[in-house]
């Protein structure tokens, strides 16, 4: 385990200090960020999949490390969906491997141009459905945060 | 967060921490990427990543207590958010570790 990693862990252990409510965690994609005892702090595993195989893949993978580590609440969240097809293939992979899909971010070319421009997204265009739908998986966490 | 490279977790965390933060909640968002870029995401200003002061490496000690060996922060970690911390939009803070290259610490 790399020390950034040793980090996050001892980080997670003693937050959320009294001052704070949520501490979200923006982790390497590499699996190596997950160990039994940088888990045991997390209430909420996001898992974020895009509807191909590799990332679906790749997400059940994650997830079911998540799940072998004790994490309670292990989610996917589907992005860059672009339409009912998609939809379905990522609730048909999750349904045929347990998992819980949470929500779905459509594919948003708001966001594209947002990136082109080095503007956030909030500031580029809040009602952006890409915005919206992410706005829409805040309620869901928090209830399993505070579960 | 986690997933496949490109997969969107940083534009999802950082806009997912923010909405959280306008929600009323108090947020740390913790980039813990080798490539940190959820900075932009979360507002902060190109012209305030100066401020931005990684999470020095070697913060983990190694105690032995009762013969058994614990590891843990070698400062509290209410020091560290308050020395490390950037203050960003919405009522979140970041704070940035820094990209790997020590030796590992177990």
């Amino acid at each position: 385990m790399c020390s950034s990693h040793a980090t996050v862990r001892g980080l997670l252990h003693e937050l959320p200090t009294g001052d704070l409510d949520v501490v979200v965690v923006d982790n390497e994609a590499s699996p190596e960020h997950l160990s039994r005892s940088t888990t045991e702090a997390v209430d909420v595993m996001l898992v974020v999949a895009e509807p191909y195989f590799k990332s679906l893949e790749t997400a059940r993978r994650y997830a079911g490390l998540g799940k072998d580590l004790g994490i309670a609440n292990v989610v996917v969240v589907a992005n860059k969906v672009r339409g009912e097809d998609d939809l379905s293939a990522i609730q048909g992979f999750c349904d045929s491997h347990d998992l819980k899909l949470l929500g779905a971010v459509p594919f948003d070319e708001t966001l594209a141009q947002a990136e082109r421009s080095g503007v956030p997204p909030l500031e580029h265009d809040p009602g952006a459905p890409s915005v919206r739908a992410v706005e829409g998986l805040v309620e869901h966490i928090l209830r399993l945060v505070a579960a | 967060m986690s997933g496949k490279g490109g997969s969107g977790k940083t534009t999802i965390s950082g806009t997912l921490a923010r909405l959280i933060g306008r929600s009323g909640k108090r947020v740390l968002a913790v980039d813990a990427d080798s490539n940190p870029n959820l900075a932009l995401t979360l507002g902060l200003s190109t012209g305030s990543y100066d401020l931005i002061n990684p999470l020095p490496h070697g913060l983990m000690e190694h105690r032995r207590v009762n013969g058994e060996v614990q590891v843990s922060l070698s400062r509290p970690v209410e020091e560290l958010t308050q020395d490390y911390a950037v203050d960003c939009p919405d009522n979140v803070s970041l704070l940035v570790l820094g990209p790997p290259g020590g030796a590992g610490t177990g």
